[in-house]
């Protein structure tokens, strides 16, 4: 009889072992966030030995089953998944649970090309990823918007939602030159960068040729592109004479917006002007224009 | 005269050996670049993605497995090797090592930027992740895990600058 009281004592025990290690399920946090700590339920009795292992961070410390365990907010800074485990004996028992990240904080906006001709389509694209405190992507959708604006013009807005945590958009250039104001802001958060738009090839390039005593000069009119915006003083323009004696040609920088030179003495030939691959007007020396 | 030759041969075919043995334990990754936003991905572009992408979760899983963070520079950068080395350091310091069989990775590119400057892809990794305290194994499961990563261009690789876990959809 005590034998049979001594098995049945053993079984009871051992069932509630089972059922003690069995009974350690944990409770994950709802809607956790980066950055602000979290409750883990965990149900049973008795100490286990409890792990979380995150995206930056790993606790382990021992826990008393059936009491909640706070997780500090220094521990929960990485957004991502957090495996939860614990264990005791032979025993474990795990969860999956995921941290969202934080609101956003600081955009990482690149602006590309720094220097641009007017009026290029599509030429200006500026690429948005959304960050928290703690640098994780935002990859809920976050509305983005984009502003591109020169001088006193009303800004170009463009408006987008960022999807898997990136927003992008390509913009024309202006009609007119002058530093453009490229910003990305995701409600107060914003990033600027700064785009300087340059006139653009010339338009209409126009000269004219007179005689002087060391030989012919010749000045351009006004260097324009074709939105009317001064081509920058510096570019070069070519002034290239052709006649029965040979071929000579001159390089000349735009200065206060003309070109000006002085090409050999000749009695007759053509003369041609060009910058870039934009050629201008030719001229027939010596027979008149 | 003759021994010097040999260890020279012996050291030569190491050197040989290991590179390839290391090549031999890539993870398996695969690449659709058929839907990228942006700028299209280029055929040689997609397979240097592929390559540095597998060499990164190699040296992922050695890292975590050693709890050696001194391995992680050569495929990281930025915010990812950052991370990266935070959680090496906190496993050591709870005596924890983490273990991945890599099962292999289906990359989608969801982004090249125009400039390109940084291509962004949803990874569906096929992982075994056991968990050890000590030699002790306190945990061991099987799991498609979706992450997304950025890589940027340096001077002669691509490298991880992100990568986050994502809940599955």
């Amino acid at each position: 009889m005590k034998k049979l009281t001594i098995a049945a004592l053993t079984v009871i025990a051992c069932l509630f072992a089972v059922s003690a290690a069995r009974a350690a399920e944990l409770t994950p946090p709802q809607g956790a966030r980066a950055g602000a700590g979290f409750i883990i339920g965990a149900s049973g009795s008795g100490q286990a030995t409890f792990y979380l292992i995150g995206p930056t961070s790993v606790v382990k410390r021992q826990v008393r089953l059936g009491r909640p365990i706070a997780i500090a907010p220094q521990e929960t800074q990485g957004a991502g998944r957090y495996l939860a485990i614990v264990h005791r004996g032979s025993e474990s028992n795990s969860v999956v649970f995921w941290v969202d990240a934080g609101k956003p904080d600081h955009i990482a906006f690149i602006a590309r090309p720094s220097r641009l001709p007017v009026a290029r389509t599509n030429g200006i694209s500026g690429v948005v990823y959304p960050f928290d405190k703690w640098h994780n992507l935002i990859v809920r959708p976050e509305q983005v918007k984009f502003q591109l604006a020169v001088g006193e013009a009303p800004p170009l807005i463009r408006t987008l939602t960022t999807s898997d945590g990136v927003a992008w958009t390509e913009m024309d250039s202006s009609r007119k030159a002058g530093p453009a104001q490229f910003t990305a802001s995701i409600g107060d958060v914003s990033e600027r960068r700064v785009v300087q738009q340059v006139a653009s090839d010339p338009c209409n390039l126009r000269m004219r040729a007179q005689r002087s005593k060391q030989g012919i000069e010749v000045v351009t009119d006004p260097i324009l592109d074709c939105t009317s915006n001064p081509v920058p003083d510096g570019t070069i323009v070519t002034f290239t004479a052709t006649s029965a004696q040979g071929r000579s040609s001159v390089d000349a920088r735009i200065k206060r917006g003309f070109a000006e030179a002085e090409l050999p003495p000749m009695q007759s030939g053509n003369i041609t002007v060009a910058s870039g691959v934009v050629m201008g007007n030719e001229i027939h020396w010596g027979g008149g224009e | 005269m003759r021994r010097v030759r040999l260890g020279a041969a012996a050291v030569l075919a190491l050197l040989v050996v290991i590179p390839r043995a290391r090549a031999a334990d890539l993870p398996q990754v695969t690449l659709n670049a058929e839907h990228t936003a942006g700028r299209p991905l280029e055929a040689l572009t997609q397979q240097a993605v592929v390559r540095y992408y597998a060499s990164a979760w190699r040296t992922l899983a050695e890292a975590l497995n050693d709890n050696n963070a001194s391995l992680l520079s050569q495929d990281f950068a930025g915010v990812a090797e950052q991370k990266l080395r935070q959680l090496v350091a906190a496993q050591a310091r709870a005596g924890l090592r983490t273990r991945y069989v890599d099962h292999g990775h289906q990359l989608e590119a969801v982004f090249y930027s125009p400039e390109g400057s940084s291509i962004e892809v949803r990874d569906t990794a096929h992982l075994e992740i056991q968990v050890l305290d000590g030699d002790k194994l306190v945990h061991s499961e099987q799991a498609t895990l979706h992450y997304i990563s950025l890589l940027t261009p340096t001077s002669v690789r691509w490298k991880v600058r992100l990568l986050q876990a994502i809940p599955g959809e």
